[in-house]
């Protein structure tokens, strides 16, 4: 008996995207997700929308997968996305020959560039280093994780797909050389229970190769850290790229009110493995000060990382030393009936975060091949979210008149106008609760008593409560009433807090210097001194 | 790009402590002001992004600075305000066409100056005719219940004319130029007392109320006609005298612009006579003065960065009191409470200060307030009904120069 | 020209002043912002004195029991709007109704009344901001079960436009209402409005900070049950309230504060500080006194900058003691950069590197400035503050 023909492990971009695909193709899926929704490396990346500049010389197939991929998402998503144009910049240390060798290797994989003027570089760009050579306009964008897998579940549950957060896929399940379902853990409560099936799809990023042992089938995912940066601010307009081989601190990216430098690249045996180091950052900074001269004055609010999942095809190679860099951030879609002899299971591994509707359309057309289902993929058609309203717009920024009201919209979606109607008739609820990301009351509440939401992190996720200068030193704290409210739901408050707090001070801990440390001892004032929650 | 940096590292200073917009009192009092907070810091962060955040709110700020001065990360967020209001204005959004004006006019408190003061007695009439003031209201938006100052026959600085080795630059503002002359030859004489010969170039206004009423650029061009005024004098090492305190804050904050700071050898009035008097060449051969007096210290003042320097200099006075009010802002800011939609912020601004005034009166600890600023005394007396004047006049009581 | 100088004007600064003013000195106080009492709950914690004591390099260690001790009582005396004293912990009220110890409390703080209590009115403010009673109620519950909470919550006229458009009422808000005549009366009638119950009701009263206002001291000692307040979330108003008292005090005494901007550096000559140069606008401001302190505030006040790889002190880059390791995983546990300050010998003046070299004769150091200690999980931010602003005064 199956309860669905596909289980999708993983709710990252991935998974999500699969489920969006399978769900509009009429095939009936469920997916299955340990944390929340893009709680790993789909939140965890610099949120760079690729138009394939990075990747033209080494790996043009990359390359143009990626500004095809851009090109649609734009259309599709454009409420995910910034179209903040990116540079790729030749600094006085980048080889020349590079450059023209990038400039041809555009041409071929078709990313349409231009040189800018240095003059008109630096008037743009104004703390841009004012030494660079040579400058080149691409159509680099920036993407919101998190909203864009939310927007893809959302679509999904529209066509019947289905969804569970905080359940964990702990194995495998098979019968005569056949893969039939997933035993599951709902890690809210302790239930198990399993999934029956025809096939599943293993999309669990760098958790993948875990699910696919589990069975004694080998995945070799190599799992590589890449660590980034939170600036406070936005420092630069656009995305600007070293114009040269990718490398640790060569890219900003200005996403929402911060901007992102990023990322270095160290293999590590687990995906837990993801506390940013020191020396991370330092070897960051100095790479960044080359394109943004006085860095480490900037404030830098948190430093974070995330796991890449990097697929090794032949896993009898020596050298787990090699640098990640050198292994394809091409995807690799593993048929294990092809390759293991073990039928309903595929897995989807490696791939880049703006590919990942691309990865999910192959993956999807197997299983459907597979199912007998000859459904066409619409999912590059047809728009991820609907419209918002004029009217909604209007009626937002007569209700918060110094608000972001258009982040806020495109943060909520359809939900929007149940929390405009909640300020409309509560106006306290227009109050920004999280006052540095601008975030009301009536929102967080709202995300708060969604049923997907479990802890104080979802609702940053959901809402980027805590993500701004202060991280978390009052918003915290402000939170407190409304999970107090559906108590039933959290943890004590107490230990909610604290887990809150201590996941902010995992980021803050490595860049702990300047303004943040004041920031630090602010928030220790409030926590350990006024409302003495050391005492407990 | 070296501004630039300053303003990332300016905007990086705030640890969203909130003291500012506790401390605003145009926040406290007027419920469509959110505070420095939200539209410095907050905002611009956002406004980096490109968003218009709160561009019809951002008038309401009075630019008195009380933010930055309570504000324990020096964070200059009345900068910051002003900058995104001139954005704003820049791209047309939050004001309509009769503030507009007003604003414009406003700001050109120069010209307003000049044309009232050709027939002074004609304006004040005018201004004193309840029939005007409505006019006033309806058409332009400045309040008919506001304390619009008196003008006079304008300030005329070449009486004196006394040579002398010691020279300084006199700024004497719009205020004492068409509404306060006496007080103009008053500082002209203390400064001719301790032996200078002052000098007044036909100086333009400050450009205060030009950047308050949000028009930044021009305030920039008006710096740059007076520096080029000042350029002789400041090369020969003359010092730039001023009694305004909000003056003193635009004429200070001139460095940079065309001149190094080092250059620029700026002075509040009782900043200058102290340090004069801790060179030992000021005269303190004064009479015994008794009189009682409560200070005010105005935003401009405090802005500035150098205490309370005419209190210090006053108590060396045989027989003078001073009380320092220490009541914050007196809610007028240069035109801000002229203006319609403001006057009764403006008011409420000033309350703790009125009643400050009027319980001191009343319990006999002092007779009368001294503060630097015109338009501070302006509306002091206006909100109390208590005698305010500029504590110069004190130490021309002391010298008897009267 | 000035006896002192001191630099920095939080509650170390200003209790440095008004000792100082109080003797007859004349003082000049330098702050950048208006302090950090605003962030305080406005109660001043000891900590475990005794037990600090004996920590060889603490500040209290430094000064030893006896001024420790007076710096303490001298504040009580100051102001008799507060309670408490080294000897015995007052327990007080966080902001979320949890009971708490501290050294000297706001009198009307105090929650003895509540120990024998048998209904807590808690009084709830329509709007106002970081409060939340249902909270407060279970907390209350919790540590005080013999008691029935009842919440009553009332609006008042003054902030109705402010709840129309919904902008938010803070602690600070309130205060500043009530303190004013036509909110002191308000609060008469709506205490007088309460039900007349038996001498076993105690009201609890957020966003009031009667402290040092008489007419509202007045209303409150007229009630027939006790009024007791709690501490609020910052800004608080109550710590706002004794920087202010502690302000006008100085004032009163004659000494001069300058705000808003902060001293760039200190000239000296063989040891001694001789001018403080200001940071004012346009162009620097020099200062000249016979002594100085030091009380910037620590990292938290700016007095201490850190970079990714050291600590610096702001005004004279005076040594200072600097762990190797920072941090530690626990948030609100132990975290060793809280301890970063100056070393400074039993006259509070600044060290070398060893702990013998004087390097300034006349500089005494307060405060957040000085090394190993730290409020957070010693709970002696008051403590300290006090104890050597005292000392610093009383030797100037």
């Amino acid at each position: 008996m199956k309860d669905y023909q596909v289980v999708i492990v993983g709710g990252g971009a991935t998974g999500v995207g699969i489920l969006r695909d399978l769900s509009m193709r009429g095939i009936s899926a469920l997916l299955l997700e340990q944390g929340d929704l893009a709680h790993g490396t789909s939140s965890r990346f610099h949120g760079l929308l690729h138009s394939g500049g990075r990747y033209a010389v080494k790996d043009p197939q990359s390359a143009a997968e990626c500004i095809d991929e851009n090109l649609i998402l734009k259309k599709i998503a454009p409420h995910c996305i910034s179209d903040t144009g990116g540079w790729f910049v030749q600094t006085k240390d980048d080889s020349p020959g590079y450059v023209e060798e990038w400039i041809k290797s555009c041409a071929g994989a078709h990313i349409p560039i231009r040189e800018v003027s240095i003059s008109e570089a630096c008037r743009k760009e104004p703390l841009m280093d004012k030494n660079v050579l040579r400058v080149f306009e691409v159509p680099d964008a920036t993407v919101d994780g998190f909203r864009i897998v939310w927007a893809n579940a959302r679509s999904a549950r529209h066509y019947n797909g289905e969804f569970r957060t905080y359940h964990q896929a702990e194995r495998l399940v098979t019968d005569k050389g056949q893969v039939t379902g997933v035993a599951v853990r709902n890690l809210l409560n302790g239930h198990q229970f399993t999934v029956h099936c025809d096939i599943v799809v293993n999309a669990a990023g760098a958790w993948a190769s875990q699910l696919a042992g589990s069975i004694g089938i080998p995945l070799d995912v190599i799992c590589d850290k890449g660590t980034l940066l939170a600036f406070n601010q936005r420092l630069f307009h656009r995305v600007v790229n070293r114009l040269r081989p990718s490398g640790d601190g060569d890219i900003f990216v200005p996403h929402e009110t911060i901007t992102i430098l990023g990322t270095t690249s160290q293999f590590v045996d687990s995906p837990e493995d993801n506390d940013p180091q020191q020396e991370e950052v330092r070897s960051l900074l100095e790479i960044g000060e080359q394109l943004l001269p006085g860095i480490m004055k900037n404030r830098i609010i948190r430093a974070f990382s995330g796991i890449r999942p990097l697929h090794r095809e032949d896993h009898d190679v020596p050298g787990v030393k090699e640098e990640g860099r050198n292994v394809s951030r091409s995807f690799a879609l593993i048929d294990h009936e092809l390759q293991d002899g073990i039928k309903g299971l595929i897995s989807i591994v490696g791939g880049k975060f703006t590919t990942y509707r691309l990865m999910a359309e192959k993956v999807s057309d197997r299983v459907a091949e597979k199912l007998g289902n000859t459904t066409p993929c619409h999912t590059a058609e047809e728009d991820l979210l609907p419209e918002i309203p004029e009217h909604v717009y209007k009626k937002a920024a007569r209700l918060l008149p110094y608000a972001p009201v258009e982040k806020m919209l495109e943060r909520l979606q359809e939900d929007a106008e149940d929390v405009l109607k909640e300020i409309e008739q509560t106006p306290h609820k227009g109050q920004m609760l999280c006052e540095c990301e601008m975030v009301s009351m009536a929102e967080v509440e709202k995300a708060a008593s969604d049923e997907d939401t479990h802890h104080l992190a979802d609702i940053r996720r959901k809402t980027r409560l805590g993500m701004g200068t202060c991280q978390g030193a009052f918003c915290t704290y402000r939170a407190l009433p409304l999970l107090w409210q559906k108590k039933e739901k959290y943890d004590s408050l107490d230990e909610e807090l604290r887990n809150f707090l201590n996941q902010r001070w995992k980021g803050i801990r490595p860049v702990l210097w300047g303004q943040q440390l004041r920031e630090t001892e602010l928030t220790r004032a409030i926590y350990s001194g006024i409302l003495q929650f050391t005492e407990n | 790009m070296i501004y630039e940096q300053d303003r990332t590292e300016n905007l990086d200073a705030c640890i969203k402590c909130s003291a500012c917009t506790a401390m605003c009192p145009v926040a406290a009092v007027n419920p469509l002001f959110p505070g420095p907070k939200v539209l410095g810091p907050d905002a611009e962060r956002f406004r980096l992004e490109g968003l218009q955040i709160g561009a019809a709110l951002l008038n309401y700020c009075s630019k008195c600075r009380t933010c930055e001065i309570t504000c324990p990360s020096g964070v200059k967020i009345t900068e910051m305000i002003t900058r995104a209001q001139e954005n704003a204005k820049l791209s047309g959004s939050g004001k309509n066409l009769q503030s507009n004006i007003r604003d414009y006019l406003f700001g050109r408190a120069e010209y307003l100056g000049k044309l009232a003061t050709i027939l002074p007695g004609l304006t004040n009439t005018l201004l004193r005719t309840p029939l005007f003031r409505q006019v006033l209201e309806q058409a332009l938006g400045i309040s008919s219940e506001a304390p619009l100052p008196t003008y006079r026959k304008k300030f005329n600085p070449f009486g004196e004319g006394h040579k002398n080795r010691k020279q300084v630059v006199y700024f004497p503002g719009c205020f004492v130029t068409y509404n306060d002359p006496p007080t103009g030859h008053a500082i002209t004489k203390v400064l001719e007392h301790n032996g200078y010969e002052v000098i007044v170039p036909p100086f333009h206004c400050c450009s205060t109320p030009l950047e308050g009423n949000g028009y930044v650029r021009e305030a920039k061009e008006t710096a740059k006609k007076n520096l080029a005024l000042m350029n002789p004098y400041i090369r020969a090492g003359v010092p730039l005298i001023t009694g305004c305190t909000s003056c003193g804050t635009a004429l200070k904050e001139y460095a940079g612009l065309d001149v190094s700071a080092s250059e620029l050898q700026a002075y509040d009035l009782f900043e200058f006579l102290w340090a004069l008097h801790e060179q030992s060449e000021f005269r303190t051969d004064f009479k015994e003065v008794q009189v009682s007096l409560g200070y005010h210290s105005s935003c401009h003042l405090k802005a500035q960065g150098i205490g309370t320097p005419s209190v210090r200099l006053l108590r060396l006075i045989p027989g003078v009191r001073v009380t320092d009010l220490d009541q914050g802002c007196c809610g007028l800011s240069g035109s801000y409470g002229f203006k319609k939609e403001k006057y009764d912020t403006a008011m409420q601004i000033g309350n703790p200060v009125f009643e400050r005034v009027r319980h001191g009166v009343a319990n006999d600890e002092f007779q009368s307030v001294i503060t630097e600023c015109g338009g501070c005394q302006v509306q002091i007396r206006h909100g109390s009904g208590t005698e305010t004047f500029h504590p110069v006049w004190v130490l021309m009581q002391a010298y008897g120069l009267e | 020209m000035w006896d002192g100088i001191i630099i920095g004007g939080g509650l170390a600064g200003l209790t440095a002043g008004i000792r100082a003013a109080e003797r007859g000195k004349q003082i000049l106080i330098i702050s950048e912002g208006a302090g950090s009492l605003t962030y305080s709950s406005g109660a001043l914690d000891f900590g475990d004195v005794g037990q600090l004591l004996s920590h060889e390099d603490h500040p209290y260690a430094l000064l030893g029991e006896t001024v420790v001790h007076a710096g303490m009582e001298w504040f009580q005396n100051l102001f008799p709007d507060y309670r408490g004293s080294w000897s015995e912990f007052q327990e007080i009220l966080t902001p979320l109704g949890a009971p708490r110890k501290a050294g000297i409390v706001p009198r009307s703080h105090n929650t003895e009344p509540l120990k024998n209590a048998k209904v807590i009115i808690l009084m709830a403010p329509y709007g106002l901001k970081d409060f939340f009673p249902e909270i407060i109620k279970t907390n209350l519950l919790k540590a005080y079960p013999q008691c029935e909470v009842e919440i009553f919550p009332f609006r008042t006229g003054t902030f109705e436009s402010w709840h129309t458009i919904g902008k938010p009422v803070t602690g600070m808000d309130y205060t500043k209402y009530w303190q004013s005549q036509p909110g002191v009366s308000e609060l008469k009638r709506l205490l007088d409005s309460l039900p007349q119950t038996s001498g076993e009701t105690v009201i609890l009263f957020p966003g009031l900070a009667a402290a040092f206002c008489e007419p509202l001291k007045e209303v409150l000692a007229g009630t027939p049950f006790p009024v007791i307040e709690m501490t609020s979330f910052p800004p608080s108003a109550c710590g706002h309230n004794l920087y202010s008292a502690l302000k006008q005090k100085f004032k009163s005494l004659g000494g001069e504060l300058l705000t808003g901007t902060g001293v760039q550096s200190i000239e000296s000559h063989n040891k001694v500080c001789s001018r403080a140069i200001v940071r004012s606008k346009g162009r620097p401001t020099a200062f000249s006194a016979d002594s100085f302190i030091l009380a910037t505030g620590g990292i938290f006040g700016g007095g201490i900058e850190a970079t990714a790889d050291t600590a610096q002190e702001t005004v004279l880059g005076l040594p200072l003691y600097v762990p190797a390791q920072w941090t530690n995983s626990e948030f609100l546990g132990e975290q060793p950069y809280a301890r970063i300050g100056i070393e400074a010998d039993r006259e509070l003046r600044p060290v070398g590197p060893g702990g013998k070299e004087v390097l300034f004769k006349n500089l005494r150091v307060i405060g957040r400035m000085l090394a190993h200690w730290d409020p957070w999980t010693e709970t002696c931010g008051g403590g300290v503050s006090l104890a050597t602003g005292w000392f610093a005064g009383n030797q100037l």
